[in-house]
């Protein structure tokens, strides 16, 4: 019985200095990973405040081109997909500022999609969507009036929701069925449900929701995945002009795509997805 | 006289042909006779196929390094669609040594440049032999058949460069061709562009049948033709007008045409160079609609190419690949055909505006490659400027739209390096934390849902191991109560207290009661419990009422049976 305690408590004491190490290893890990990263940054933010504040625009265009090319190697690396857009804001203002409209509203869209009530991504994208002409549309209708969490909350909200909602609710079964109390179960019970709300939300948006996206450049509508098919119609679709893709051929160089209510086929070299 | 001079040298023409080919000119030489004798002088015939423009200078005409007198016979045009003719010259000889001469090279100047023909071997022989007396027939009637080849532009060529090739065969007479070997017309190796071309034209008794193919270089190396021949026969018909053979076995030769394709030099090739090949060719781009448009509507360029040189291999510049271009424009998927009108090639290029911000038609390049220079030139046109306005949404907009247009003068923006103020709201200043994903904000999340799976899976083990290792627990003290029992004395009360914790403590981990404390009397009366009970009971009557008749081994043993029993149904 005795022996039994003594490996007990040596293995306690191991656990103990290895979760030590691990946790001084980590925040090194941080410490060093948060410094690099600052300083490609702190170039870019310093890189476009400079474009903005020039006088001329030779200095200007090389700033921002800087700039760019900085921010867009953060994004190569670090693919903050479910960040909170502020990368996304700071490439589609420098986009802007070179006078790439489409890509500048494809990151405006990206931004919002992750911050949806940020006001200055709101204000910019109707500046960018002005320049190329194109109107943003934002639909109405009783499904996303009865599921409004779908579309209002942003994906890494829902997932957060889901996580804490899912978390909690275990918690407190858990403790339910120790025996701790009996009211328990019916918190527990409130949580699950939410979070399963969430759960279907997002299998939802895996699954089922058709993606957006923005033409980069102008491009016919084709009746057919490849340019020997007729065109849809003899008016490009314009740039900057958010569509719906309702389908990406094999080789992915197709996308089948919904736009003012015609569907047509687009090069996938003109289109990017939201 | 001069004709029948002129037709007696082509007669004998069929065994000496040796043309030249240098551009659209090409020299050739024959002797009149094919057995020349000591003593008698040589006569021949000198032939120039070259442009109707270009003058043959009679005057600088050399045999070798000498002077050579010439007399033109006649020209010969090949074909009316055609800038070519053939110049006829005859010429003699003082008398030569007998045995194999050389005629050494003719030359001469056409146009600006000098052309040679090659030196020509002939026999001249000692003796002079007797001529019989020839038939009245013979005397007026020879059959006559040559074949010459010629090329028409300039060689070596490019890769991508278009000449015509062909044959003309000269002859008198129908003749019943037995075979035909024109490997030129056929053309291995090179893209023939459209059909062959046959024309046929007489000049006096002289038929000339001309066939021509038009052919593009494919790839480098050098292309070996023929010789080329052809065999035939000569019927006629005899007195009974049946089909009589007249000649047979009458063959026309000519040598072999090698043509050599060079591939395009890769040191300073343009990026818009796409196969072009000419010499000091201009190039001029205009716009044939109007400057000011919709998005989506049409206009046309035109693309105008000019040279004094040839004009045939010029091609298009790739406009959708031009800087400026993609994104602004739609270049029509159909290719325009150039329309060739003598030094001038004109392409009209569809295209439709893209977007309002293509403020003009960017510079186009066109780059070609000049084989006399051997090096690539680079032409660019002007900027066209355009105003192009986003499509009105109904007709009654496009209506004011195009009344404004017309009152409106149009304002070009100045070009200044002056910047222009800032629209939009500035960048956030982000930092590293801003780069990454949310915190449990990715799909990783789902990972939780077999995690709580799982956990609760595992907490229903550990719920029933733990129950089961209390009962355990409580199973060791039951024996450890009897145990201390054994020890006391029977006279003491803590035997008799031992004895009774042993027993209920037992009935509590079978879990037939729920607590240990229960007294005896309060133990249920079926089962084991209710033996236990009775057995409790008597004990203490028996030991207050202090007969004490049993036995303590007996006790314990009763004990012992009950425990086992107990721990028999755990």
């Amino acid at each position: 019985m005795k022996d039994l305690l003594e490996i007990r408590k040596i293995l306690i004491n191991s656990l103990l200095v290895l979760g030590f190490f691990c946790a001084i290893l980590i925040t090194i890990f941080f410490y060093f990973f948060y410094q690099s990263s600052s300083n490609d940054v702190k170039e870019a933010n310093n890189s476009y405040k400079e474009g903005e504040s020039s006088t001329t625009v030779s200095i200007r265009k090389a700033a921002f081109n800087h700039a760019l090319e900085l921010y867009l190697e953060l994004e190569n690396h670090f693919q903050p997909e479910f960040g909170n857009g502020k990368l996304y804001f700071n490439i589609a203002n420098t986009y802007f500022q070179l006078e790439e409209y489409p890509l500048a509203i494809l990151y405006y869209y990206r931004a919002s999609a992750l911050s949806p009530y940020d006001k200055t991504i709101q204000d910019n994208l109707s500046i960018a969507l002005s320049k190329v002409h194109v109107q943003n549309k934002a639909e109405k209708t009783p499904f996303k009036t009865i599921f409004f969490f779908h579309n209002l909350l942003p994906l890494p909200i829902r997932f957060q929701i889901f996580f804490i909602f899912s978390l909690v609710a275990l918690i407190m079964f858990s403790m339910w069925f120790w025996g701790f109390n009996k009211k328990l179960k019916l918190g527990a019970l409130f949580f699950l449900s939410i979070s399963i709300i969430m759960f279907f939300s997002l299998l939802y948006s895996y699954f089922l929701e058709n993606p957006s996206a923005i033409i980069i450049k102008p491009t016919s509508l084709y009746r057919g995945a490849g340019t020997q098919f007729a065109k849809v119609s003899d008016i490009p679709v314009e740039a900057g002009s958010k569509v719906t893709v309702l389908q990406v051929d094999e080789d992915g160089e197709w996308l089948k795509i919904e736009e003012n209510n015609t569907i047509g086929f687009v090069q996938s070299n003109s289109i990017k997805i939201i | 006289m001069t004709f029948r001079c002129f037709f007696s040298v082509l007669l004998i023409s069929i065994f000496f042909n040796f043309p030249l080919f240098s551009g659209d000119v090409q020299l050739s030489v024959q002797l009149d006779r094919k057995e020349n004798f000591v003593g008698q002088p040589l006569s021949g015939i000198f032939n120039v196929q070259h442009n109707r423009e270009d003058i043959v200078d009679t005057n600088s005409v050399l045999l070798g390094k000498e002077s050579l007198k010439v007399e033109f016979v006649r020209d010969v045009t090949i074909d009316t669609n055609s800038p070519l003719v053939v110049s006829f010259y005859k010429f003699q000889l003082p008398p030569q040594e007998a045995g194999t001469n050389v005629l050494p090279a003719i030359s001469v100047k056409v146009g600006d440049e000098i052309y040679k023909t090659q030196p020509l071997t002939y026999e001249v022989q000692a003796p002079i032999k007797t001529i019989p007396p020839e038939s009245n027939s013979q005397k007026t009637y020879t059959p006559y058949l040559k074949l010459e080849s010629f090329i028409e532009g300039k060689v070596p060529l490019y890769i991508g460069q278009k000449i015509r090739v062909g044959y003309r065969l000269f002859f008198n007479d129908t003749y019943d061709l037995d075979e035909i070997v024109l490997p030129l017309i056929e053309a291995k190796g090179f893209k023939k562009i459209g059909k062959e071309r046959v024309n046929e034209f007489t000049e006096t008794r002289i038929t000339v049948r001309q066939i021509d193919q038009e052919i593009e270089a494919l790839s480098t190396g050098d292309f070996i033709f023929g010789p080329s021949y052809i065999v035939g026969a000569i019927y006629g018909t005899n007195v009974r007008g049946k089909k009589q053979l007249i000649y047979n076995n009458i063959k026309a030769e000519t040598p072999a045409v090698t043509i050599t394709v060079l591939d395009f030099p890769k040191q300073g090739k343009p990026t818009s160079f796409n196969g072009s090949v000419g010499e000091e060719i201009s190039f001029q781009v205009e716009l044939k609609t109007t400057s000011s448009l919709n998005v989506g509507d049409k206009l046309t360029l035109q693309l105008q190419f000019t040279s004094k040189n040839d004009i045939s291999n010029i091609k298009l510049p790739n406009l959708c690949c031009q800087p400026g271009f993609p994104g602004m424009f739609q270049v029509d998927d159909i290719p325009p055909v150039g329309k060739n009108q003598r030094n001038i090639l004109i392409f009209s290029v569809g295209m439709r505006a893209l977007s309002t911000q293509a403020t003009s038609i960017p510079s186009i390049e066109f780059s070609y490659f000049n084989p006399k220079t051997e090096r690539y030139e680079i032409k660019k046109s002007k900027q066209i400027p355009i105003v192009v306005s986003s499509r009105p949404q109904n007709k009654s907009e496009s209506k004011k739209q195009e009344q404004q247009q017309d009152s409106e003068q149009i304002v070009w923006p100045e070009v200044s390096n002056q910047t222009k103020p800032i629209e939009i709201k500035t960048i956030y200043p982000i930092d590293g934390w801003d780069l990454q994903n949310r915190y449990f904000g990715t799909w990783k999340v789902f990972m939780v849902v077999p995690f709580a799976v799982f956990a609760m899976i595992l907490q229903f083990y550990l719920l029933e191991y733990k129950k089961k290792w209390m009962r355990m627990n409580e199973a060791k003290k039951s024996q450890k109560y009897l145990k201390k029992a054994k020890i006391e004395n029977i006279s003491s009360s803590e035997f008799y207290l031992y004895l009774n914790l042993a027993l209920i403590s037992s009935l509590k981990e079978a879990g037939i009661i729920l607590d240990k404390d229960y007294s005896p009397q309060d133990l249920p009366k079926d089962g084991i419990s209710g033996e236990i009970k009775n057995f409790l009971t008597y004990l203490e009557e028996q030991r207050f009422s202090g007969k004490e008749t049993y036995d303590r081994k007996e006790l314990i043993f009763e004990a012992e049976n009950f425990l086992n029993r107990i721990q028999g149904k755990i």
